[in-house]
């Protein structure tokens, strides 16, 4: 009897530690994510313990495993790849026409584009600072008492954004504390954050110009005022992936896959 | 000085990790003169009996106070070593008037330690200002006057008298380990870019005449160097001050090779030989006018980028990474058009902005994917 084949793609992000299942012909088989936490490697190896055994599967049965994420060098993979170079190769495999990724993740925010090829032609990060990011809308979802899934939500029932002048997580805060000292409407406030986030990712995406299709991922694709704010900057329409978060566990799993066809050998990182 | 060694290699790499400021206490009977840019020449200094130390900050370095949080890591790291002591037993210092932060430094520096105990600032602080426009008219005249005030300068301080042979014997030897490190750049593609960065750097902290026999005993050892490039992705890195070796073993580790070196404390620091026919003076302000120049000079607008695009040529490099040190504000300026200028060329770039010279999670992700992309992909 043939044993099925997997391969495994790992995205330990910074909010987010995802994982993905391929089988030989490329299709996902299982897919999982979890808060990251204090140690995003645990976080991965319960993820996956988890999933294997939802599925009645053997860790045998797991013939590559390849990292990505900021937490990518403490997983035991057969290799580890930037989350730049993973997020363009899922993207190319799902949407052959995209040319530009825009990806804002929990702690950075990336501008990829992608060569037909699906090789990365160029790309921009801001990861200096929390403003353009998921931590942003997370600590002002704090400030607001309003749970983060539910700001997209909010965002739409704005009659009038909020001028939020301020870029900086810490300025918006006080910004913020002071609107609702003055009794805004806390939907108005929330539209004004995301078109703050927006008008800051607009600008990461002219340092590497726009070229269509361009697709959103990342958690932050999940919040439509954003998505609203930022097709409105861009002047166009985003593609937004079904599965947003997954994207780069997706591209690790097709390099994985890789590996095995090009039976490479390659030593498990133990770090 | 490391008496009694012969591993060439191992001296040199001990050597290049003791911090600057542990130099003048670990050898109280060598009299050090603190320098801190390519452009001090360090053969003034080796006439009057000195060796030349190059002021590094520390690799974890300590903010000093009177000092903007916008100041790059070698101003604060040194000053703060500086106000910490580390520097009393120190001949002097020279500053070279090459960007706004070294300026502003000689001025803080020789204010705030004048009348010191062992370090009067009035007197043991130099400065010394190179042409702004290598290539002007007048350039070369006029660095060759401001090498001779300065070198009168130190000869009085020493309480000596100028004294031409001493000046060409340190010449001679400055030259011998420049002519050492053509060896070990024909070599570098072969060996690992931390262990070819920390070679070059102890030539600016140990005294000269014992880098130049421990080279030449390490660059014997390095024939049977058991490396190459096989498989990696041969880069050109440019840069300012790297005082660590973090930049070149991430490289390493995400299998990439520096085969070509344009950093203050790497393989610019060395180049261009003084004519020991000329006339000492003019021969010294000639090597300063012609060799490669850093962003703080001007050479003609394209000399940087042809440099770059010279030494990606002759090391068949698949990029260039530009090391940029926060807030160094003369590489700041440079990087960009020298990115879109490679670009333009069709040279993959990446800025890569440090604060430190240990590089975080962040800047190996981009680096990592620039190497990826230079790979082929993945």
């Amino acid at each position: 009897m043939k044993v099925e084949h997997y391969f495994l793609g790992v995205d330990i992000g910074s909010l987010t530690t995802k994982i993905v299942l391929l089988d030989e012909g490329g299709k996902i088989v299982a897919q999982a994510t979890r808060r990251s936490g204090y140690r995003g490697k645990e976080t991965a190896e319960r993820l996956l313990e988890d999933l294997l055994r939802e599925r009645g599967l053997g860790r045998e049965q797991i013939a590559k495993v390849a990292a990505t994420g900021y937490g990518r060098i403490t997983f035991p993979a057969d290799r580890e790849i930037s989350e730049i170079t993973c997020q363009a190769r899922g993207i190319n495999h799902l949407f052959r026409g995209v040319r530009t990724i825009i990806d804002i993740g929990g702690q950075d925010s990336k501008v990829i584009k992608i060569l037909p090829s699906g090789r990365v032609g160029d790309f921009v990060m801001n990861d200096k600072c929390a403003a353009g990011t998921g931590r942003f809308l997370e600590v002002m979802s704090q400030a607001l008492e309003v749970d983060l899934e539910e700001l997209g939500r909010l965002a739409g029932l704005a009659e009038k954004a909020a001028a939020i002048s301020s870029t900086c997580t810490v300025f918006a805060e006080s910004e913020v504390v002071s609107y609702l000292a003055q009794g805004a409407e806390r939907s108005d406030i929330i539209a004004g954050l995301c078109a703050s986030v927006a008008a800051r990712v607009a600008a990461l995406v002219s340092r590497v110009g726009v070229e269509k299709e361009v697709l959103l991922t990342g958690g932050v694709a999940r919040n439509q005022g954003v998505v609203r704010a930022l097709q409105e900057k861009l002047g166009l329409a985003l593609l937004i992936p079904p599965e947003p978060s997954i994207t780069a566990a997706l591209g690790a799993a097709l390099f994985a896959r890789d590996l095995a066809r090009n039976n490479e050998n390659v030593t498990i990182k133990t770090r | 000085m490391e008496h009694g060694e012969t591993d060439g290699i191992s001296t040199l790499l001990a050597a290049a990790q003791r911090p600057s400021a542990a130099w003048p206490k670990a050898y109280p009977e060598i009299k050090f003169f603190g320098f801190f840019c390519s452009y001090w020449p360090e053969e003034l200094a080796l006439s009057v009996g000195w060796e030349p130390l190059r002021l590094l900050p520390p690799l974890q370095p300590g903010m000093a106070a009177r000092l903007p949080a916008y100041t790059c890591a070698v101003g604060r790291g040194c000053l703060a070593q500086a106000e910490n002591g580390a520097y009393r037993q120190l001949a002097g210092v020279g500053f070279a008037h090459t960007c706004d932060t070294m300026q502003s430094l000689f001025g803080v520096w020789r204010s705030l330690f004048a009348g010191g105990e062992a370090l009067p600032g009035d007197e043991s602080t130099f400065m010394v200002v190179p042409p702004a426009n290598l290539l002007a008219i007048g350039a070369e005249s006029y660095y060759r006057a401001e090498l001779e005030l300065l070198w009168h300068r130190l000869m009085a301080r020493a309480g000596q008298k100028p004294e031409e042979e001493a000046l060409r014997g340190a010449i001679r030897l400055a030259n011998r380990i420049r002519r050492q490190v053509e060896e070990l750049e024909r070599r570098r593609a072969w060996l690992p870019s931390d262990l070819v960065a920390a070679l070059l750097r102890a030539g600016q902290l140990m005294p000269r005449a014992n880098y130049d026999q421990q080279l030449a005993q390490a660059l014997k050892q390095l024939e049977d160097y058991p490396s190459s490039l096989a498989g990696r992705v041969p880069l050109v890195l440019s840069g300012s001050v790297l005082e660590g070796d973090g930049i070149y073993r991430l490289i390493e580790d995400l299998g990439g090779r520096v085969v070509a070196d344009d950093t203050c404390t790497g393989t610019r620091h060395y180049l261009g030989l003084v004519d020991e026919e000329e006339e000492p003076l003019l021969a010294l302000a000639r090597r300063h006018l012609s060799r490669p120049a850093c962003p703080c000079r001007h050479q003609g607008l394209p000399a940087r980028l042809d440099h770059l695009k010279g030494l990606l040529r002759q090391r068949e490099a698949r990029g260039v990474l530009l090391v940029l040190r926060k807030y160094c504000e003369p590489h700041a300026w440079d990087a960009v058009p020298l990115r879109d200028g490679l670009r333009d060329a069709g040279v993959p770039a990446l800025i890569l902005e440090l604060d430190g010279t240990a590089p975080g999670e962040q800047e190996r992700t981009r680096l990592q994917a620039f190497l990826e992309g230079l790979a082929g992909g993945s």
